[in-house]
């Protein structure tokens, strides 16, 4: 492992500099850093993180909120993360952390603490990139979203990221989704109905159900390394949520509806606001909502349906497009 | 009775295909002044393993935690959501057995606790219920009800729910009676069913509900009212193999369903509770 210079990487759109080596993001090689620019958006370092804020507004046995929008995520066997100014994380990894446990704090709670104080919406999605649009499927914990993206890159979809999806606007207001982390993070019995059960496929923690890889350079090995991944258009918001009966139900949600409740859809919603961010978030899905189809996705239990679900979306896409 | 204003939670607590739901419909029209209640939405409570409660509240991905991080913190999610409530009781339904974190908490903390209501059926009927329910035969669950390890969710339902430790169906039972160190209030399916506005009223009272309006809240929740609604409109906590949740509600079954040698296994494996509880 390469420890002396420190690595430039694409995270959730910005330059990333990190003194850890990162295996679930896309490092920018060193020849084209100089055109991009040579300047950090956000550094990361190593370095010692106290136990408390000096000043929390808030607090729950995992994360704090500081007076001064720091944002600090401890989990005890993994380690400690503070974030800083949307443009500094400093890693107190616990002695006993693998690169991977670090790496699921990072890109989950540390992104988001990040794109909240850098303004930046960050939809609770998984996002693919298919025809040249982004697809983003957005639900609560445990509603699927991996699983989905997973059965759209069979599908020929290409993952932009798991979990946590940005969200920006060009001039004229058009969102596009930002791509993220390409680990899936999925369960066992996901991974078994994919056949993804190999050993590059890590747990996120000691023992963990969950394991993730890195889903696209296993399923479509190419010549070279692959095309980087862009911002894409966002073509679709899909709402995962549940269903009483077992067939999936799919329709188009209109107005506010789409996009309430907001904590549905942003992730780490309660950050954002403790931020000072929550109207701005609110109105930024509003601007999603005007310019994007939401549909609502009711999703049975188990992988039986996957394929009729992947069938809906695709369909709808092309029907819209 | 705890009558401190801190104590403000009610769980409902029972081992799984005992009651709890038909319990909670109850209690969820009975407040509502004995008014029709949509079973999808009762309008009253959360399942008290929510993932989805504990990331929002915590601010903290669950599935990022381990089994033991998230059981440390769980006293402290319920300290936490008595804190956000306004309301005089905070009703939450409960499978755990009554258990302590590795560092020695109760995972339902006492002090925030009005008291448990413990609904308990003959685990002759539990067992063909939950049998029918899991989708596995009533050979194996007579022997997942002696199992002290046993555990749910098993399936899929571990992406939205924490892991809940139930133990054998004795020692469930004996440890809300006799070790949650919080008032309980014990009911048996059979009596709820037997008198269902006598048996609700008694709860009620325990937990500092009107029980004015009880034989209203019992015609509204009548077993074939639940079906006809889960036929209908399907049912939102149907996570196991069978086609209803509803299923037949009555008390005694097992009599034409287990086999000599399975109801002589529940007896000597609960012989002592059940004698107790009066099953034998």
């Amino acid at each position: 492992m390469n420890s002396g210079l420190p690595r430039i990487y694409s995270f959730y759109g910005f330059r990333l500099e990190s003194e850890l080596p990162l295996a679930l993001i896309s490092s920018i090689p060193s020849g084209d850093r100089e055109q991009i620019s040579l300047t950090a958006d956000i550094v990361l370092v190593r370095g010692e993180v106290l136990a408390e804020l000096p000043d929390p507004v808030w607090t729950t046995p995992f994360v704090s909120v500081d007076r001064d929008g720091s944002v600090l995520i401890r989990v005890a066997a993994a380690g400690r993360f503070l974030v800083r100014g949307g443009n500094s994380i400093t890693v107190d990894a616990a002695p006993s952390a693998a690169p991977v446990e670090i790496e699921a704090f990072l890109m989950g709670p540390v992104a988001g603490a990040l794109l909240h104080q850098r303004g930046t919406l960050p939809l609770h999605a998984s996002c693919v990139e298919t025809g040249g649009a982004a697809i983003a499927l957005t639900g609560s914990v445990g509603r699927g979203k991996s699983t989905l993206a997973a059965a759209l890159v069979r599908r020929g979809a290409r993952l932009m990221s798991d979990d946590i999806c940005p969200i920006i606007f060009s001039d004229g207001g058009v969102p596009f989704a930002v791509p993220g982390s390409t680990g899936l993070r999925l369960r066992s019995d996901t991974r078994k109905v994919f056949g993804c059960d190999g050993p590059e496929w890590l747990p996120i923690r000691p023992g963990h159900a969950k394991h993730v890889g890195r889903w696209n350079e296993g399923e479509a090995p190419e010549q070279g390394s692959p095309k980087p991944l862009v911002p894409r258009r966002l073509g679709a918001v899909i709402r995962l949520t549940p269903t009483n009966f077992a067939d999936p139900a799919f329709r188009r949600l209109r107005g506010p509806s789409g996009v309430s409740p907001m904590q549905d859809l942003v992730y780490r919603l309660r950050i954002g606001r403790l931020l000072g961010r929550g109207e701005r978030l609110f109105r930024d899905l509003m601007r999603v909502a005007d310019k994007i189809p939401v549909f609502e996705m009711q999703r049975p239990n188990g992988f039986e349906k996957i394929g009729q679900m992947t069938d809906l979306i695709l369909g709808a896409l092309e029907g819209d497009g | 009775l705890s009558d401190s204003s801190a104590a403000r939670f009610g769980w409902l607590v029972s081992y799984p295909r005992s009651g709890n739901t038909w319990l909670r419909f109850l209690l969820a029209s009975l407040m509502h002044g004995g008014q029709p209640i949509d079973i999808n939405a009762p309008g009253i409570d959360t399942p008290v393993a929510n993932r989805r409660e504990f990331d929002e509240l915590f601010c903290m991905d669950s599935s990022l935690l381990t089994d033991s991080e998230i059981e440390l913190a769980r006293p402290s999610l319920y300290r936490l959501i008595a804190n956000r409530f306004r309301g005089p009781l905070i009703l939450r339904k409960v499978h755990d057995r009554s258990w302590r974190n590795a560092e020695g908490k109760l995972m339902f903390p006492p002090e925030l606790s009005r008291g448990a209501v413990y609904i308990v059926r003959d685990p002759r009927d539990v067992a063909v219920s939950y049998a029918y329910y899991a989708g596995i035969d009533i050979d194996e669950m007579t022997l997942r009800m002696g199992d002290a390890a046993m555990v749910i969710p098993t399936g899929r339902e571990q992406a939205i729910q924490f892991r809940q430790p139930l133990g054998t169906w004795s020692g469930h039972v004996l440890s809300w009676l006799d070790d949650s160190a919080m008032p309980v209030h014990l009911v048996r399916y059979e009596d709820l069913i037997a008198q269902p506005a006598g048996e609700l009223t008694k709860i009620a009272c325990f937990l500092g509900v009107s029980p004015a309006r009880a034989h209203a809240a019992v015609a509204a929740v009548r077993f074939d009212v639940l079906r006809a609604q889960e036929d209908e409109r399907g049912f939102r906590e149907l996570a196991g193999a069978g086609t209803h949740f509803f299923r037949q509600g009555r008390a005694g079954a097992w009599r034409s369903v287990l086999s000599a040698v399975q109801a002589e296994r529940l007896r000597k494996d609960h012989g002592a509770v059940m004698a107790r509880l009066g099953y034998l």
